[in-house]
């Protein structure tokens, strides 16, 4: 085609699509066991590698709360080799930032390197994941660190406004509902003693994986990987299941008052689903259509329509057990219960009537175009391994991610919807001018609303 | 790592820029506009980013939110951004939708106009001002950026408004305005077009021509407003102190320092990057690990060009500790610095962590194709992707210790202090 000028009018239509497939995964064990799950990538001389152990934040005590993360912070803090200076200049030298995730059902600890340094990187990290010492004065240290970050969250409208929402989605005795970095009770009681435990029971090998992707041979994979890890023993790692349940199983309307705000920061939500729930490819869509994309529900009604906010957005949070169904937006506080009562507007609506076909078909087109987009990275890539991993996937689940997708029905968002979306137990949190918002909540007639001083934090 | 370049020009003035990777079956399209929050007069500022949002509100043939519903359900992502020097649209897609994006620039580029209605300015109008409480108003130290930039230029000086602008100037904004903005500074002659990913040359190059080509060339963009020309050292040290809604103090130091693209930036950059890059560096080093004054230390050298740019440190008091300490501690590291402690290995440092982070994040083609169209637009040089890296290489120790010598010295610097707010004591 050449030439012309283009008739406007009409969208173009596509070209022929380039059909996608997952590349390859290669798995191979070292000595000790340990599976090694490995994609090749070409292009970038570089590569990601993270190593994922099955234990993390939901092992804690309650009273012990924050000493998944204190531990993974303190992991660089020294070894009986290495001070932290040495370690810091090692890491840095070879252009390495290590990633310690210390989430609430795994740890991983990962990198991405150029690729001729990949295995002088694995060398450092394999070595201070088995060897950390945690000096008195780095426990100290990034204890009172990570408590002037629990202070600063606090300070902050949008993470006060996440946490109290699991604070207030979760039963007290369930971990979901604390935050993964603890409170200001829990933190200060930490102890070396705590993080040596924990680091012992925690960092080793059993039900671990290494993953790589990267532009590197399958053998110097295994060569980097068994140098690394190939001779790590360790105890088996405690029980990994934690309670998971609901705070309450009706409504709940929360205030946390800053005076003056100009904003709310809106919460709505309740106890949502697991990774492994059967309806997951129609909770997906569902949510795309609700509030999971720029052209979504609530998106194109409280910004596009009514100029309420900046964004809004609702997700699933799917962990190996069920994570909060939160609905999350910052809102002008003079709209803040006219916002509320759009949100739940939408959240009943969507329970109502199927979605039109057009509608439908866009959320799966975007779900499923959007998929390869994360591949482009080593690190995307790593993060699809791990995720076969860490919920127990099958193989084919990236190879047909995008034919599960489109073959969703509006029937199946229905039931979804109906089944997953629950407004008899949505909480609803605001952290804004009580004073303001107060009498617009009271107005939507949701039941009794509670009003927090946001001072009185943990 | 080099990446292909291949440069075109159209008759009205519109920069094309193809790089082809046909690694995965991406694409990605970028449009930057030269122009940005600097070209904003007294009264109006805000209103470049306020434009932005506007143009995804439709053009002639795309209605109202379509420009991103057909991105979306092409399985594309979309969005565009606005800063000091320029504003840019960008769309990542499967390869196939190549026309689609297209044919969705060209449209607003070409045809925006006669769409544009009072509703929709004012609608936008309040999801701008949303945005504004969101990440300033109603954020810890959100207002850092303004502050610091009208202690850094001058009042005449195209940069001393921020982006976002202020409540009343976007309250002032009306629809002459918008038609103006648009007609002088939207046009094919003040853009710059990147495509990069699985293309095919031949089709690609078809394609602009047909859904561009018949743009008309616009005017010539009007000079700055005000004096963009500053020394490139505030002339005398300026403090602020702010009493707010945080958590623990924090300082923000702020320089001017030489325009992006100079040698004295990049110069900036390793010295920025050598002080506050990672755990080796040497205010982490001091400041947060063996003297514990500070929660956190970072620093960044603004990639700007008009006139001055701008190197910004910033330390979080730790709990208990006097911001006056932390402040002091600072430039003792700063003047260690500047007389002349500086070695080769800080310096590899440096360099090898550019290098990871730049691999790392030019795997996108959406960064590949935002940074060639910055180089482009910037220094008319888009291979400059292939060789940026060089100068970060090229700066030496002796520069680092002069640069820091004539630019990083107390008296001038712009000193930005958060206190958090007295409290009544709870009980």
């Amino acid at each position: 085609m050449s030439g012309g000028v283009a008739d406007r009018s009409l969208a173009p239509a596509p070209g022929p699509l380039r059909p996608f497939r997952f590349p390859p995964i290669e798995r191979f064990e070292l000595s000790n066991g340990i599976p090694v799950f490995f994609t090749p990538t070409s292009g970038f001389p570089i590569a990601t590698f993270s190593v994922v152990l099955p234990s993390g934040a939901i092992r804690e005590d309650a009273s012990r709360a924050g000493l998944a993360t204190l531990t993974g912070n303190l992991l660089e803090s020294g070894t009986d080799r290495l001070s932290a200076p040495a370690i810091a200049e090692e890491l840095e030298t070879l252009g390495v930032r290590l990633g310690v995730g210390a989430s609430w059902e795994v740890t991983s600890v990962e990198f991405t390197a150029l690729s001729a340094r990949v295995g002088d990187a694995a060398g450092i990290a394999a070595h201070l994941m088995t060897s950390a010492t945690f000096p008195e004065v780095e426990v100290e240290r990034l204890r009172s660190e990570q408590l002037a970050g629990i202070l600063q969250r606090q300070a902050d409208p949008r993470g006060l406004a996440n946490e109290m929402a699991s604070r207030y989605i979760f039963a007290p005795e369930s971990a979901f509902g604390r935050p993964v970095s603890g409170t200001t009770g829990t933190v200060s009681g930490l102890t070396r003693a705590d993080v040596v435990e924990y680091h012992q029971s925690t960092y080793t090998p059993h039900g671990a994986a290494v993953i790589v992707a990267g532009n590197l041979s399958s053998d110097s994979v295994q060569a980097a990987a068994e140098s690394a890890f190939g001779q790590w023993q360790g105890p088996p790692p405690p029980d990994r299941s934690a309670l998971v349940k609901a705070r309450s199983s009706t409504v709940q309307v929360v205030i946390i008052d800053r005076p003056g705000a100009v904003q709310s920061e809106v919460r709505v939500g309740h106890l949502g689903v697991e990774r492994n729930t059967p309806d997951f490819f129609a909770v997906l869509v569902m949510n795309t259509v609700l509030g999971g994309s720029f052209s979504s529900r609530l998106n194109m009604n409280l910004r596009e329509k009514h100029g309420f906010t900046y964004g809004v957005s609702s997700t699933f949070v799917m962990r190996r057990q069920p994570g909060p169904f939160l609905v999350s937006t910052a809102v002008q506080t003079e709209v803040t219960g006219a916002a509320v009562r759009e949100i739940s507007g939408e959240l009943e609506s969507i329970r109502q009537e199927r979605v039109a076909a057009a509608d439908l078909a866009d959320a799966r087109n975007y779900l499923a175009g959007t998929f390869p987009l994360r591949l482009q990275t080593t690190g995307g890539v790593a993060s699809r391994l791990a995720e076969l991993f860490i919920y127990d996937l099958p193989r084919s689940y990236l190879d047909e991610f995008a034919e599960r997708v489109l073959a969703v029905t509006d029937q199946e968002v229905l039931e979804a919807a109906r089944k997953r979306i629950l407004p008899e137990r949505l909480m609803v949190l605001v952290v804004g001018d009580a004073k303001s918002v107060r009498p617009q909540l009271d107005e939507l007639n949701l039941g009794p609303i509670e009003i927090v001083p946001a001072e009185r934090g943990s | 790592m080099k990446f292909p370049i291949e440069r075109h020009q159209l008759d009205n003035g519109l920069k094309v820029v193809l790089s082809i990777d046909s690694t995965q079956p991406v694409i990605a399209v970028n449009l930057w506009y030269n122009v940005g929050s600097r070209n904003e007069p007294v009264g109006l500022t805000g209103f470049a980013h306020l434009f932005e949002h506007m143009m995804f509100q439709g053009s002639a043939n795309v209605p109202d939110t379509q420009h991103i519903a057909h991105i979306e359900r092409a399985g594309g992502s979309m969005n565009g951004s606005t800063w000091l020097d320029r504003t840019n649209y960008y769309e990542t897609l499967p390869s196939n939708r190549l026309e689609l994006a297209l044919w969705l620039e060209s449209d607003r580029m070409g045809f925006f106009l006669p769409a544009l209605t009072q509703e929709k300015l004012d609608n936008q109008r309040d999801v701008v001002k949303n945005e504004r409480r969101w990440r300033v108003d109603n954020q810890p130290y959100g207002d850092w950026d303004e502050r610091i930039q009208a202690m850094v230029y001058p009042p005449d000086h195209p940069y001393h408004h921020s982006v976002i602008g202020s409540m009343e100037d976007l309250d002032a904004a009306n629809l002459d305005d918008v038609r103006r903005f648009f007609s002088t500074y939207y046009t094919p002659n003040n853009a710059v077009l990147t495509v990069c990913g699985d293309f095919d040359r031949g089709e690609a190059l078809a394609l602009v021509e047909r859904y561009f080509g018949e743009i008309p060339r616009g005017p010539e963009p009007p000079a700055l407003p005000g004096q963009p020309i500053v020394p490139t050292s505030l002339e005398a040290a300026v403090r602020e102190t702010v009493e707010s809604e945080v958590a623990l103090p924090r300082v923000y130091i702020a320089f001017r320092v030489p325009p992006y693209g100079t040698d004295g930036f990049y110069q900036s950059d390793v010295a920025t990057q050598l002080l506050t890059t990672g755990k080796s560096s040497r205010l982490y080093s001091s400041l947060v690990r063996e003297r514990r004054l500070a929660q956190s230390v970072a620093g960044y050298s603004f990639p700007i060009v008009t006139g001055a740019a701008m190197g910004v440190f910033w330390a979080t008091a730790s709990p208990g500790v006097g911001v006056e300490a932390m402040e002091a501690a600072f430039w003792d590291e700063v003047n260690l610095l500047r007389t002349g402690a500086c070695t080769q290995r800080e310096l590899e440092r440096v360099i090898t962590g550019t290098e990871s982070r730049q691999t790392i994040s030019l795997q996108k083609v959406s960064e590949r194709a935002n940074e060639i169209s910055m180089f482009t637009t910037l220094f008319d040089e888009p291979d400059r992707i292939n060789t940026e890296l060089d100068r970060i290489r090229a700066v030496t120790c002796s520069d680092v210790t002069r640069f820091a010598e004539e630019s990083f010295g107390r008296e001038s610097a712009a000193v930005l202090t958060y206190m958090p707010r007295a409290r009544a004591v709870a009980s």
